[in-house]
């Protein structure tokens, strides 16, 4: 008999996460020969990106993508991703996501433990700052501006800089720009593309200070259910997904720098100077992730250092 | 007045001083954001908490009082006695919808509980604390539908709501 | 076929008298159980619903329009703007729409403003021998100014369910606003001077015109700070609702002194009832708008609407006569709610904006408002002016000409909607 796999997606089917969706439903229905047709609801028609966790924990829907950064209420480890600037790089990401490596297992068991389990990691980028006129170069740039964030370790880093952090959605960050609600933006450089935020902000300030990832997860029990035949098949498809996204992130990222600077916005590196500027004051941020992570979150960072 | 009745008047004055608490949390946040750059972490997320458990604590009063909007275009043009019957479907529809919300909603709120989670939003509350709202709220209302059913002998009452915006 | 029986039940319910808001969540609950998803979604999506920010705006918009209502604000207003332009050619009529305008910045509801107006300016245009039909049309129109001119509940909603910026919708709706409120206004004007029915009103003198400027000022001065407040990205919507409502209080209680303790629980009162009623509803409808993905109706329907109208032009006139046709027996948030997710993928795959789509649904559930058989404004004039809905109904057509008119306009210049929110 033909099992359904339904993933809830947030983003629309023409995103780099949806064109990925799909090239994952072709595959896993190629390799089962049809006997899982998987069935994608974009564009959040079923589920926002934050009641993914729940819905695919509860089985009320078997797969589902979501923001790494949703499951910090059940498994507060994932914010590692968010420690200021300790994956500021592709190589470092890459390092942190391959099969085996502590950051990824310690996430996933975490994970698992809220009865769904990650399927497989989607590539979105590295956070930056937008601000119109200065960039942000050192932590003094951040001291007494309003910032846009999108969760509580992002604000912690703002507030560790001397910001203030003001949690503003996805569908009100252009306007917030615009109208100066905030002063700085946070997004990924994705992001300024698809929503044309070089109409409100002209400088990007290339951070990387946070690295933010997408999971595709499945609800545990159905997973289990599943022949293990089948759950090769559907593994095999994931890693081509998961191998296909990460290779064209750094094209997606080019493209929107380039596209951000053809509408004429300045865009600034970080100096080694700037960088460790930003070390001194951060280390609040790492502390309160050890604070609520305890050994798990300690040991990730360990063999970060490593 | 029965006795249902009185609780949830009781459960929906409570649930209006909730919703309106949460104009004096959020005054307080723009002054504390435009006046002194300073955005408070909790006026948020608490004005969030008490529209979520004001809305669903007053549903039963709500009920009560005829508030509900409903389309009376049609039963409208029905003899008493159908009205009457129809008001009492209407009232078995929503006790059935409660119902089912009721006991799914206690799911969430006891996995949660059981989980230890937590939001992870900028105050950090436990998942629970919002969630707990839904079995609280349809029980009230499922209790006060069936008030109203019990009443509908003795009532003129022919419709559950009234029409507005 | 499946699309038919889910209308069906989905009228069968309401036509039957169960709360729009139970009638959506259930059917969609049921849905979803036959289609083998878990009743877990029920109770996620109405927390989900519930945990939206801007949803916050509703209670606090309510709450302030309410306290100025308790405060008598609707009355000084019209006095002030009677005291300006009372003595002009249809005086009355004009005083009255601006009134209805300036109440339409103050409160999110067309109903509210409609009563409130309709409550002091129905007897006094009466009074001066004003044509009934032209009067009750008049006030059961200009109420709907409360919806298109921000604050708009409608608009909160729209944007919470299709995640677009409440504040762009806000700003959007001005100028088509604008647009209404001439046409009403040289309407009200040829129509009083051909049909001569009126005793004009002399003219306010100075110190009269102060004193009831003095006492409307705070209000308007109040309208003035939430929507600058709002463009110049001071506050959210949902913050400048709460300044508004803190604003309120003050001017009604410590100004006007206007407001007794009595007034201010009643306030309280009323706006939890409204609130309430209407955030069920769109819980309601999020459950209703997940079965309805699960089924892939607006899938079903976009592929229709592509197969059967070529161009935006078709759609647009296509979707109107649908909507006004459902207007005849639908209030204006079920109509949103419900025809919004359908609609709204087919007008952006057709090239129209997501907020000038908004303020479009906003101006044609303003139509619904005062169709009948069931429309809000007209039961609200009629229970205030003691008459039947055949009087107002029969009053109301000019007006609704007009409204169709703008809807025109703004077809032909959609940037009567995009400009002052994106480009100014
Ligand atoms: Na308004
Ligand atoms: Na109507």
């Amino acid at each position: 008999a033909q099992e359904k796999m339904r993933i809830s997606l947030q983003l629309p089917l023409t995103s780099h996460l949806g064109e990925n969706l799909s090239l994952f439903e072709k595959e896993v229905e190629d390799r089962t020969g049809g006997a899982i047709d998987v069935e994608i609801y974009d564009s959040a028609t079923l589920y926002k990106d934050k009641e993914v966790p729940a819905a695919v924990g509860s089985g009320a829907i078997e797969a589902g993508v979501a923001s790494l950064t949703r499951y910090v209420g059940d498994a507060p480890v994932v914010d590692v991703f968010y420690m200021p600037f300790l994956f500021n790089t592709e190589d470092k990401v890459r390092a942190a996501v391959s099969e085996g490596n502590t950051v990824r297992e310690t996430i996933e068991e975490a994970v698992a433990e809220t009865g769904g389990q990650i399927l497989y990691w989607q590539a979105y980028g590295g956070a930056i700052l937008l601000s119109q006129g200065d960039p942000i170069r050192r932590p003094e740039d951040l001291e007494g501006k309003k910032v846009r964030v999108f969760g509580k370790t992002l604000g912690d880093f703002v507030t560790a800089a001397g910001g203030a952090p003001t949690l503003i959605s996805g569908s009100e960050q252009y306007l917030a720009y615009q109208r100066g609600t905030v002063d700085v933006g946070m997004t990924g450089v994705s992001g300024v593309k698809s929503r044309k935020l070089w109409e409100v902000m002209d400088t990007i300030t290339v951070t990387n200070h946070a690295d933010i990832e997408f999971v595709v997860v499945v609800n545990t029990e159905w997973w289990n259910g599943l022949s293990e035949e089948i759950r090769t098949q559907i593994s095999e498809a994931a890693a081509v997904a998961q191998e296909d996204v990460r290779d064209r992130m750094s094209q997606i990222e080019a493209e929107a720098y380039a596209a951000a600077e053809e509408n004429g916005m300045t865009i600034v590196e970080l100096s080694d100077e700037d960088l460790a500027a930003w070390a001194e004051v951060v280390q609040p941020v790492y502390d309160n992730y050890v604070a609520a992570t305890g050994d798990a979150g300690q040991k990730i960072l360990d063999s970060v250092a490593d | 007045m029965h006795v249902i009745t009185r609780l949830s008047r009781l459960a929906g004055a409570i649930g209006a001083v909730l919703l309106a608490a949460t104009g004096a949390m959020l005054t307080y946040e723009v002054i504390a954001r435009y006046f002194f750059i300073k955005p408070t972490i909790w006026a948020a997320e608490l004005s969030q908490l008490c529209l979520i458990w004001g809305c669903l604590l007053a549903m039963g009063w709500v009920l009560a009082q005829r508030h509900h909007i409903t389309v009376n275009a049609v039963t409208g043009l029905f003899p008493r006695k159908i009205q009457r019957l129809c008001v009492a479907f209407a009232l078995l529809f929503i006790l059935g919808f409660s119902l089912i919300v009721m006991r799914w909603g206690w799911d969430i709120f006891h996995e949660s509980w059981v989980r230890g989670r937590t939001t992870g939003s900028l105050l950090d509350l436990p998942a629970w604390v919002a969630e707990l709202s839904v079995p609280v709220g349809f029980a009230l209302l499922s209790l006060q539908a069936v008030a109203e059913l019990v009443a509908l002998r003795g009532t003129t009452t022919i419709t559950l709501g009234s029409s507005h915006e | 076929m499946t699309v038919i029986l889910i209308l069906v039940a989905l009228f069968g319910l309401l036509l039957l008298g169960v709360p729009v808001a139970f009638a959506l969540g259930g059917l969609g609950l049921g849905m979803l159980m036959l289609g083998g998803f878990s009743p877990l979604m029920a109770p996620q999506a109405i927390l989900s619903t519930l945990d939206g920010f801007i949803l916050l705006a509703v209670p606090l918009f309510l709450l302030m329009s309410n306290v100025l209502l308790k405060g008598g604000v609707g009355r000084d207003l019209f006095a002030a703007v009677q005291a300006w332009v009372g003595h002009w050619p249809g005086g009355l009529a004009v005083a009255t729409i601006l009134s209805c305008a300036l109440f339409a910045a103050i409160s999110g509801s067309s109903v509210a403003t409609a009563a409130t107006i309709g409550t002091v300016a129905i007897p006094e245009m009466i009074g001066r021998g004003y044509d009934r039909r032209f009067v009750y049309g008049l006030l059961a129109a200009g109420g709907t100014l409360g919806i298109l001119i921000p604050p708009s509940i409608p608009m909160i909603v729209y944007g919470f369910v299709t995640e677009q910026s409440v504040i762009a919708l806000f700003l959007g709706g001005l100028a088509p606003g604008a647009v209404l409120i001439v046409l009403f206004v040289v309407f009200a004007m040829l129509f009083s001077r051909f049909s001569q029915a009126y005793t004009p009103t002399p003219a306010a003198t100075w110190p009269e015109r102060m004193a009831a400027t003095r006492r409307a000022l705070p209000s308007v001065a109040l309208a003035l700070l939430v929507i600058v407040g709002l463009y110049s990205g001071a506050f959210t919507p949902t913050e400048g609702a709460a300044v508004g409502f803190a604003a309120a209080l003050a001017i009604t209680a410590f100004w006007l002194r206007s407001l007794s303790w009595a007034d201010f629980r009643a306030a309280i009162r009323e706006s939890a009832l409204t609130t309430v009623a209407i955030l069920l509803i769109i819980a309601g409808a999020k459950v209703f708008g997940k079965a309805i993905a699960l089924y892939r109706i607006p899938q079903d329907v976009s592929a229709f609407i592509a197969q059967n109208f070529e161009g935006p032009l078709a759609f647009i006139v296509a979707v109107s006569v649908v909507l006004i046709l459902m207007g005849l027996v639908f209030e204006a948030l079920s109509m949103i709610l419900i025809m919004t997710p359908v609609l709204l993928p087919s007008a952006m795959g057709l090239g129209f904006d997501p907020v000038w789509f908004g303020i479009y649904m906003v101006i044609m559930v303003e139509i619904a408002l005062i169709t009948p058989p069931v429309g809000l404004n007209l039961y609200v004039i009629q229970s205030v002016a003691k008459t039947s809905l055949g009087q107002v109904a029969r009053g109301v057509w000019p007006f609704l000409v007009l409204m169709l008119v703008t809807v025109v306009a703004l077809y032909i210049v959609p940037d009567l909607a995009l400009y002052i929110p994106f480009k100014w």
